[in-house]
């Protein structure tokens, strides 16, 4: 049977889930909203993505399933995030953090089983989170111990992990050994039917404040048994598995969340041209014009970085481990901010939980989880920091040169590199070294002309003066300065590095869009706007005045809306 | 019934050991969404409502810093309790300005019976905003029609907070044919003189944050409201609605205070326990330096709140411009303020029945309804645009109302009595405008080289913002998007101001920690100077904060603040 | 918007608050009628107190903050001003 293509996919599934605003439509934000309320999982959607067998997208087609691109997983699952983030994370998103580490540290019976598993419809819970610890996974007590007889026993809690409860498998993080040293945890791959159920302890549901939806539960192991066949990778690799698998979904998450600020841009939108303040509709305020278009750019500069991150992960080898925290802590700032701002164009209505526009506040509630969920900000700055010395070295003033096909999301690229997942760039990052490269070409092409030319000029010659000076600083760094008690100027240079790279991202896939022929994304209005906001959010002037950008923005985002487009690269036509 | 003064430091020992006001219970309602009706009921045994009826009416609201303070001593237990008490001042607050114009007659004898009720435990709603129509009064439908019998007042008003619940309510309605100023009128409505007829409750709205809060609505049908219940004359209602914000946008700031003492204690307490990485999280730089940055921010919004609400009675003709700064900068800053907290706290922010009850979430939720409602930050920031020609020539023309301005500053100076609140002000902001003598004596104040040099800087950017405000850009229709911008760096101006004012008043004095004055003023403006210039700040200062912070409390339990003391030291 | 042409200002001080009114409309003073309501013309309430304290700067005296409230029409307003300005002995209108 052939797999349609992931465009196809995503149109499919669009299709199936329909127009959100319907009052008829069982998938809408009228049925999802109540779900909310109730706490409950949204059981019509889950249906529907059954229906659609969305566990497919989370298995390698090698074992029968769909995955293959990185980014045009990204895609589907952001087409579920438009519609209900609490969905998309509750229904798979958790199994496909899980099962990335089974593809990339699993044997090959265990990759089947894991397939099978989920090909039938069944969850997998990626068992990590301990309240205790956070983010801080080398500090996990539950533990697995051999006991006299070298039966390996489980046991300790895990705690606020998704689909715990209702997962037939678990790939759970423990502790092999004492201290805190990087190979000291094993993943562990244990069906629960497989294992004698008062070793198995339920523990409480953990309400949140969003994703209410969503199952967050606990589970107690007593000296469960598990079988040395359920070790992914050997035994001490754990930690290892784990490091290489965050950098997918690193980048997956913030790539997928990108549709909630699509949503709530659209909602934003509707109410300004629906509502009507002093006589004239709320659109017409240029205040608001500028606040929906400072919007819309947050999205596309997050549309571009993941991207180009996720397609990185195929086409340049081992680099990714810095991009994905880079990524995830660029992105989740730009969607966050962007949602804030929006909710002060929605006003009183932003408050409410009903009413036209009450899903409003769902979308904003279920993003929180950007912030922290997976990977907390800072947690994420701290990853990057040990390897900016070594990048600022070599890495930011050599090669090798990006393909151009890193920028090119209509290019097909081939399935994930599990096996080349590296934790350490090596010294190698082309996407920060495309800026400057692709600053050449801009001048050469002469892609833009006249006043645009200039103004993309005067922003790139600011980003690459503060690349510049950030590649000097991060030189300068001592292995005392790079531990995660760092000061907080010094974690400002991954930050710092994480807002040029969206940058490199943005001008890179604008240089190549030539070549789409897609003449919105030709506009180099959105490239002004995405670099200035990035240069001013690193302390440089940017454009004199971005006035006249924003209101050409403004109207494409209007034009967009009218046409019920999404507002993210792709542009695609929505159900309306 | 006589209930001995309270004073709000009294109140706020008397919360800490109240039950209702516990976090178990108050999340417990929260999830119910029902209505703290407990709470509310020992605010009212405390005597708490005779904060909202001024002194000369027979209640003890004298200078407003002290309702602003009594405010925040709830909402730092719990916001929803707070709006919902609150609100009653909110309905009285027109029949107080009616009364202060015309105390004698008619009015002030309605002024003075609804003072009675209030003390008594009266609730009294304030029904201004209609469906569908926002911020733009002047768009309302309600209608009163004059009758020989009184007014038939029929139209829908919603949302309005606490209009099921409460007793009276003070309606804005059209009693002319047009839509001008004129045409509008306020009415004191007393449901008992309704019986039932005319009227009926709206649903409640189920909303984002406050969500056990009465936010219902009322409409009216040919309801016969008595001859006599107009507040003030007919025609009076824009313009006593328009003052009577000046009042009601400045004592929000007791909301936003207490929601960020709440959030800081919070996360205050959890980081000083928190081990992560093998080591204590509150030895982290980025989360000293962060902690620090967060308490220099409450310390920022409290002296504006200081002094703007001592400004009611000793600047009142200026408080069309502290009114409107701080409704529009003080919720903004501490939604942000609450943000910060929220990173350090992790997925303890996102979970509502972890780390002290999940009071961290409610909060977050009961507090961004305070940027929204009496006027948010965009009514707030056009009507200071508005104001820009003006306050542009009274900065260049270096005006000032000194006595107001010493009154406003000092909170041991008797407060004047006589000013009379206006529209718009016409001497510009003198607490900003007396910003350059300020910096000034800021050496002889014993402040160090770095404070005075970013006093200088905001000085300086100040100085270049008035220059721009004789343009004609502001007084075009369609304000501009970067004018908005151009107010919010007009606000934290006015908060520098009052950070130096407060900081020279408290050192004139002698007799506070001086150290610790400095470190705060110098933290201050190193956040008030980031966010006017867009980057952040040099972050020594906010470790040193943190630093401090760890001795300041010890074995005390609650974070200083400048503005609990002033009142503790009375 | 009235069909005819509008009259042309009486006076200095009416020229004057018709070229207010314009500039905050983004209009030529020409398409501003001197009996159309303010609050027609679309001033926003706000901008009503703010304008008094340009009149105010304008013509040296002290005026009320709801003046367009109670003078609906620049033409209105002109002949109180007038009347105000004649009162309080001082020239007629012209920049300070």
């Amino acid at each position: 049977m052939s797999t349609p293509n992931p465009a196809d996919r995503v149109d499919t599934l669009e299709r199936l889930l329909g127009d959100p605003e319907d009052v008829g439509n069982p998938l809408g934000y009228g049925p999802l909203l109540e779900a909310d309320e109730a706490d409950l999982m949204f059981a019509a959607g889950e249906r529907a993505l059954d229906d659609f067998g969305l566990n497919a997208e989370f298995v390698p087609s090698e074992y029968g399933g769909r995955l293959r691109g990185l980014d045009t997983f990204i895609g589907i699952m952001r087409a579920v995030y438009r519609r209900d983030p609490s969905l998309g994370l509750g229904y798979g998103f958790s199994s496909f953090i899980a099962g990335v580490n089974v593809w990339s540290a699993g044997d090959e019976d265990q990759c089947r089983e894991a397939a099978s598993l989920l090909l039938s419809g069944q969850r997998i819970a990626a068992a990590y989170h301990e309240l205790a610890h956070g983010n801080d996974f080398a500090g996990t007590d539950c533990a697995a111990v051999r006991d006299a007889s070298g039966r390996l026993l489980l046991s300790g809690r895990k705690e606020v992990v998704c689909n715990i409860q209702r997962s037939r498998a678990l790939v759970v993080l423990a502790r092999t050994a004492e201290g805190r040293g990087s190979r000291n945890h094993s993943q562990l791959l244990i069906d629960k039917a497989a294992l004698p159920p008062e070793t198995l302890v339920d523990l409480r549901r953990w309400p949140s404040v969003g994703m209410r939806g969503v199952q967050l539960g606990g589970m107690e192991f007593r000296d469960c048994p598990v079988p040395d066949s359920a070790v992914l990778g050997d035994e001490g690799q754990g930690t290892e598995t784990a490091l290489r698998s965050f950098q997918l979904t690193r980048i997956a998450l913030p790539g997928m969340l990108c549709g909630v600020l699509d949503s709530g841009l659209r909602l934003a939108q509707r109410l300004a041209v629906e509502r009507e303040l002093y006589g004239a509709p709320v659109s017409a305020l240029p205040t608001v014009r500028a606040q929906l278009a400072d919007a819309f750019v947050d999205l596309l500069i997050s549309d571009c970085a993941t991207t180009v991150a996720a397609r990185g992960v195929h086409l340049l080898t081992g680099q990714s481990s810095v991009h994905a925290s880079a990524v995830k802590y660029q992105v989740s700032g730009h969607l966050m901010g962007a949602m804030d701002s929006l909710s002060a164009v929605l006003g009183a209505n932003f408050y409410l939980r009903e009413g036209r526009y009450g899903a409003f506040q769902k979308l904003l509630r279920d993003l929180k989880l950007a912030g922290f969920g997976h990977a907390a900000r800072v947690a994420c700055l701290v990853t990057m920091l040990p390897q900016m010395p070594v990048l600022a070295r070599r890495g930011w003033t050599e090669g090798p040169e990006a393909p151009s096909e890193v920028f090119r999301p209509d290019v097909e690229v081939g399935a994930l590199p599990f096996q080349r997942l590296s934790l350490f760039g090596r010294g190698r990052d082309s996407l920060l070294t495309a800026l400057a490269t692709g600053a050449e070409r801009m001048a050469a092409d002469g892609a833009a002309e006249g006043a645009e030319a200039a103004e993309l000029r005067t922003l790139v010659g600011q980003l690459l003066d503060e690349s510049e000076a950030l590649r000097r600083e991060c030189a300068l760094l001592r292995p005392s300065d790079i531990g995660v008690d760092a000061p907080p100027e010094v974690l400002r240079l991954p930050a710092r590095y994480a807002a040029l790279l969206s940058a490199s991202a943005c001008l890179n896939v604008w240089l190549e869009s030539g070549t789409r022929g897609d003449p919105a994304l030709q506009d180099p209005a959105w490239l002004i706007a995405a670099l200035h906001r990035l240069a001013r959010g690193l302390g440089h002037a940017g454009v004199d005045d971005i006035g006249p950008v924003r209101e050409r923005l403004y109207s494409q985002l209007a034009e967009r809306y009218e046409a019920a487009e999404s507002f993210d690269l792709s542009r695609r036509r929505l159900p309306s | 019934m006589t209930v001995p003064h309270l004073t709000p430091s009294a109140l706020d020992e008397h919360l800490e050991r109240s039950e209702p006001f516990t976090e178990p219970v108050q999340a417990r309602l929260d999830e119910a969404e029902e209505f703290p009706a407990a709470a509310c009921l020992e605010l009212d045994r405390l005597g708490v409502p005779s904060y909202y009826v001024p002194q000369a009416l027979g209640g003890w609201l004298g200078d407003y810093t002290d309702l602003i303070r009594v405010i925040r001593a709830v909402s730092r237990k719990d916001l929803t309790v707070a709006i919902a008490h609150v609100k009653t001042f909110l309905g009285g607050a027109t029949s107080w300005v009616a009364a202060e114009e015309s105390p004698a007659g008619r009015t002030g004898q309605q002024a003075r019976a609804l003072a009675d009720r209030i003390v008594g435990g009266a609730v009294v709603s304030w029904a201004l905003t209609e469906p569908g129509r926002g911020s733009d009064l002047r768009s309302g439908e309600t209608f009163a029609e004059h009758t020989p019998s009184g007014y038939r007042l029929s139209g829908r008003k919603w949302p309005v907070n606490n209009a099921t619940r409460s007793d009276l309510l003070t309606v804005l309605a059209r009693t002319g044919a047009g839509n001008g100023a004129r045409d509008f009128t306020l009415l004191l409505v007393d449901k008992d003189t309704l019986a039932g007829d005319g009227y009926e409750h709206l649903p409640k709205a189920r909303t984002l944050g406050i969500r056990g809060a009465d936010i219902s609505g009322i409409a009216f049908d040919g309801a016969l409201v008595p001859e006599g219940s107009t507040v003030g004359a007919p025609g009076a209602g824009f313009e006593l609605v328009l003052k009577a914000f000046q009042l009601t946008r400045t004592i929000c700031a007791g909301l936003s205070l207490g929601a960020a003492d709440h959030a800081l204690d919070v996360t205050w307490h959890f980081v000083r326990q928190r081990y992560l990485y093998g080591k204590a999280l509150r030895g982290f730089p980025h989360v000293r330096a962060k902690f620090g940055e967060l308490f220099a921010a409450r310390h920022t919004v409290e002296a504006l709140s200081m002094v703007a609400g001592r400004s009611v009675h000793a600047l009142p003709e200026e408080m069309s411009v502290y009114s409107a700064v701080v409704k529009a900068l003080v919720p903004e800053i501490v939604d942000d303020v609450v943000i910060g907290c929220g990173e350090l706290l992790g997925s303890r922010a996102f979970l509502r029945e972890e780390l002290r009850s999940g009071s961290f979430q409610k909060l977050e939720r009961d507090h961004r309804i305070v940027g929204i409602f009496d006027g948010n930050r965009y009514v707030n920031r056009q009507s200071l645009i508005r104001q820009f020609p003006r306050l542009g020539t009274c900065w260049r023309d270096g005006e000032l109302r000194e006595r107001g301005l010493h009154a406003a500053v000092d909170p041991n100076a008797p407060l004047p009595r006589d000013g009379r609140l206006r529209m718009i002000s016409r001497t510009g902001c003198s607490l900003l405008q007396a910003l350059p003598y300020a910096v000034d004596g800021l050496r002889a104040a014993g402040a160090s080289p770095a404070a005075i040099r970013s006093a200088r800087r905001v000085l300086d950017l100040c100085d270049r913002m008035h220059a721009g405000f004789v343009d004609d850009d502001t007084r075009t229709a369609r304000i501009g998007a970067e004018l908005f911008d151009t107010a919010r760096s007009y606000e934290l101006c006015v908060a520098a101001s009052a950070v130096i004012h407060t900081f020279l008043t408290r050192v004139g004095r002698g007799d506070t920690d001086a150290e610790f004055d400095e470190l705060c003023l110098r933290a201050s403006l190193a956040f008030v100077l980031s966010r006017l210039e867009g980057r952040p700040g040099a972050r020594e200062v906010y470790g040193a904060v943190a630093d401090a912070l760890e001795v300041h409390l010890g074995q005390a339990d609650r974070l200083p603040s400048p503005m609990d003391e002033e009142e503790l030291r009375r | 918007m009235p069909e005819d042409k509008n009259e042309a200002p009486v006076n200095d001080l009416e020229q004057w608050l018709t070229r207010q009114v314009a500039t905050y409309l983004d209009r030529k003073p020409e398409e501003i009628d001197q009996h159309t309501l303010f609050t027609d013309h679309g001033l926003d309430s706000v901008y009503a107190l703010t304008f008094c304290a340009d009149i105010e700067d304008f013509l040296g005296i002290t005026v009320s903050d709801t003046l367009l409230w109670d003078y609906a029409t620049i033409r209105a307003l002109a002949d109180h001003l007038t009347e105000l300005v004649a009162g309080s002995g001082r020239q007629g209108a012209g920049t300070p």
